[in-house]
């Protein structure tokens, strides 16, 4: 990851009336780097790559992508820029193979052989009609469409949605070598187990707001997770009394359920010490660790 | 900018088709009872002379058995420019709003392609679609018209297509407008055919209700009709006002869209 910056957003705000839009959203996206941005559903996401995008018009603030004002028309800016859009609609009476030659096209590009790759990797029949085609292939489409000219910069809505676990592995392997050769990546998702092994930084959203801009590690280290201990013998409340970064603390017989925050070091350890024999850790929703997050500001 | 020209026509090769196909069927049914109306010849003119005045001249049936009558009655005052103007209308109201309605303009849009060449792209082809379903009208009568015996002045008949592609022209200029405006193509639609129903209706009563006279001038289907291209020739100061008129509602659908925010459906 360099430290060239690729997408800069400052305070950038974009009202429908006095209850949605986005609110001063700031942040910075590295070249080589994958920024997670993460929200409920309608936390405004959408709207903030949107706006990024010229698609809808800022109300206030600035943005660059690659040092040029990204909320003015750049016809040549749009060149390195690759977006997958959260309701990724084709041309559904356009083979895929038609769809994707016509963006090449429009672009000024012939990228039939880039094309075909990326159908092979994501194993997509490219001369079916895009109507016959189901809800993950169409997905598919649209992925080869964001990344088949080789962008500087990509703007990524939910692009998982509807890939099976396989073509998702291949998926996040085409993201690694994109962000490996310099990209910038914005991976917008609502599900943190997404982005999680993905992303760099994660940027968090809700209702409008930059929550918080962190490294993953960081954000971890701040999450709230939920854990389950059993041991062989009976315990009691206060043999966890000094262990640090618990609460939520409940006994019963030979079992502990807490929530951590932080690290769980202190804890495994004591638990060690009493004769733990199986650990759970329920992953950490989207909301947990949101809430986690709002409590540690 | 061609890619997109190809794209628009592809996308509406089967209305397109089923318009050329209603368009030549309409000419040649017309054609084909002009025998029988020179036949009758007087016959038939007395009986219209006996139609209330107010009837005859909202259908123009000035001279119905000649050629250039029969033409501008059963063709050229309603049907090919009622055809043109549909035509314009659902091609520019499906324009934009179209995109938008189906999400297909997030992409397209981010393109590296402005705003204004993507609407002019578009523009022109349905433009060229309205030309050549004009001229595919003509031929046809051009192509029946010894058939059926029926004379007309090739010129003046090149008059009455041109004051139909200005009409279609002007509509399509509107249905672009108005599909700058909207999000939805149903919506868009719905509105331009109100309006060209709405402006045909005045037009077509103004021979009678005296009201209508305030606002004739200002009438697109008055600068394209009243002339009566098929007896006078080319009316240039009609057209010259639905070309210009045209314009104007296209720079305005140009400047609204490269403003406009984008919905998603």
């Amino acid at each position: 990851m360099s430290s060239k910056t690729s997408v800069s957003l400052n305070k950038l705000s974009k009202y429908y009336g006095s209850t949605r839009g986005i609110f001063e959203v700031t942040f910075d996206v590295l070249a080589g780097e994958v920024m997670g941005f993460l929200g409920p559903n309608g936390a405004g996401k959408t709207t903030a790559i949107r706006t990024l995008l010229g698609l809808i018009k800022a109300t206030s603030g600035a943005a660059t992508i690659l040092g040029k004002n990204a909320l003015i028309p750049n016809v040549e800016l749009r060149r390195k820029i690759g977006y997958l859009p959260g309701i990724a609609a084709t041309y559904d009476r356009y083979t895929a193979l038609g769809y994707l030659d016509f963006i090449a096209r429009m672009r000024g590009l012939e990228l039939e052989a880039e094309i075909r790759k990326l159908a092979r990797r994501l194993d997509l029949d490219i001369n079916e009609h895009i109507h016959d085609l189901s809800k993950g292939n169409r997905q598919k489409v649209s992925v080869i469409q964001a990344f088949m000219h080789s962008p500087d910069v990509l703007f990524l809505d939910e692009p998982t949605s509807g890939l099976d676990p396989l073509v998702q592995r291949e998926f996040e392997k085409i993201l690694d070598e994109t962000r490996d050769r310099g990209a910038a990546i914005v991976l917008s998702s609502h599900v943190l187990s997404e982005v999680e092994h993905l992303a760099n930084r994660i940027a968090i959203i809700d209702r409008g707001e930059i929550v918080i801009v962190d490294e993953i590690s960081t954000l971890k280290a701040k999450a709230r997770r939920r854990i389950d201990l059993f041991f062989d013998s009976k315990i009691k409340r206060d043999d966890f009394n000094k262990v640090p970064n618990i609460k939520e603390i409940e006994v019963e017989d030979g079992s502990l359920h807490c929530v951590v925050t932080g690290s769980e070091h202190e804890l495994l350890k004591r638990a060690v010490e009493l004769g733990v024999n199986e650990v759970r850790t329920q992953e950490s929703s989207l909301e947990e660790i949101f809430l986690g997050l709002v409590s540690a500001k | 900018m061609i890619a997109l020209y190809f794209k628009t026509w592809r996308d509406h090769w089967k209305t397109l088709l089923a318009w050329c196909f209603t368009l030549m069927l309409l000419v040649s049914i017309q054609m084909s009872i002009y025998p029988s109306i020179t036949k009758n010849k007087e016959a038939l003119q007395g009986f219209l002379d006996s139609y209330p005045e107010a009837i005859r001249k909202i259908f123009r049936m000035q001279d119905y058995t000649s050629g250039a009558g029969f033409l501008s009655t059963e063709l050229y005052s309603f049907m090919v420019p009622l055809v043109l103007i549909a035509v314009g209308a659902t091609w520019g109201a499906s324009a934009t709003a179209e995109e938008e309605d189906e999400g297909t303009a997030d992409v397209l849009l981010t393109l590296p392609i402005s705003r204004t060449r993507i609407l002019l792209s578009k523009i022109a082809a349905t433009t060229t679609v309205v030309i050549f379903l004009s001229f595919l009208a003509m031929a046809n009568v051009l192509a029946l018209r010894g058939v059926v015996d029926l004379t007309i002045d090739s010129g003046k008949l090149f008059a009455a297509t041109i004051s139909s592609i200005s009409l279609g022209f002007f509509f399509t200029g509107i249905a672009f407008l108005i599909g700058s405006f909207s999000q939805r193509k149903g919506s868009a639609i719905g509105v331009v055919t109100g309006v060209s129903l709405i402006a045909f209706l005045i037009y077509s009563l103004s021979a009678l209700v005296d009201d209508f006279d305030a606002i004739a001038p200002y009438n697109p289907m008055e600068w394209g009709l009243k002339g009566q291209p098929l007896f006078n020739g080319l009316d240039a100061g009609g057209n010259f006002k639905l070309v210009i008129g045209g314009l104007v509602l296209l720079v305005l659908a140009i400047m609204k869209f490269d403003k406009k925010d984008i919905s998603t459906p």
